[in-house]
């Protein structure tokens, strides 16, 4: 079985579905899904287990980058950088696998099982500047509504 | 192992039960001691895997059937036992058998640059563990 690298899982942003493009110069994302339960013990329920229904589903994604200058020729250009995104806006999110080395700078959404979407609200937003280090910006997005598949 | 399937790739597992105790002192309590009662049990179980899309008809459980199934809100069997035999993967029914009904109810996907990708799960129990 081949496992998948960090560098081909990447966050893609925009307005539409249509649109949508990698992060800047990410470094790391993370795709999380919760399925909230509720505790449905009663007196009814027999031996001391506790019982639970589920009630909730909740997602949310994030994603790290470098902060990179405006005239960066290299990274700006077909791609998103989080300090340009709106805190509070509702954007469309891509989860995907990418193309690596063949596809341009690593930014083909490749497409099979590992490609999931869904609206969310940018909800953090934070640029990290330690002297002598890398500042690195990162994105905290909250989903509103289903998280599905993407199917071209 | 999720409906007699091991998870694809898996790195690390761990099964936790605990008793929920609800404090039973009481003025005739003898000495400043608390006394407790056990009040209800409830497990749960994590799973660490890297990141794969195909199993190659090892009949593995992969991220993506995770995800179907937590969001499906999907209640699975879930067995955790010693294991064996082709890709260390047929349960031996040992003496550390446990099982029981859960439901996934947390699920992770980390992508770290030139590291593997990792995947992490969570299973709630609902009722008895055997």
């Amino acid at each position: 079985m081949a496992t998948i690298k960090g560098e081909n899982l990447r966050v893609m942003v925009g307005d539409d579905l249509e649109h949508l493009q990698c992060i800047a110069a990410a470094t790391n994302c993370v795709l999380h899904c919760a399925l909230q339960v509720e505790e449905s013990t009663t007196k009814d329920t027999e031996d001391d287990w506790i019982v639970n229904e589920p009630v909730g589903l909740n997602w949310d994604m994030q994603v790290e980058s470098l902060v990179i200058t405006d005239d960066d020729e290299e990274y700006r250009p077909g791609a998103k950088n989080i300090d340009q995104l709106q805190v509070g806006r509702i954007y469309q999110l891509r989860f995907t696998r990418t193309a690596g080395a063949s596809g341009e700078q690593n930014r083909d959404a490749v497409a099979d099982d590992m490609q999931l979407t869904g609206s969310a609200i940018l909800s953090d937003m934070q640029i990290t500047s330690q002297n002598a280090d890398l500042a690195t910006a990162t994105a905290q997005f909250t989903g509103s509504g289903d998280l599905s598949q993407y199917h071209e | 192992m999720v409906g007699g399937k091991c998870i694809a790739m898996a790195t690390s597992c761990q099964f936790h039960v605990s008793a929920q105790l609800e404090d039973a002192s009481t003025k005739d309590s003898v000495g400043d001691f608390q006394e407790q009662e056990v009040t209800g049990l409830s497990w749960d179980a994590q799973t660490e895997s890297l990141v794969t899309l195909e199993d190659n008809g090892t009949n593995g459980e992969l991220p993506q059937d995770i995800l179907s199934l937590m969001i499906n809100k999907t209640k699975v069997t879930l067995t955790f036992d010693q294991t064996a035999g082709a890709n260390n993967r047929v349960a031996q029914n040992s003496v550390i058998k446990k099982t029981g009904e859960a439901y996934i109810t947390d699920v992770s996907i980390s992508a770290q640059n030139r590291q593997n990708s990792t995947c992490t799960v969570q299973f709630t129990g609902t009722g008895a563990l055997s």
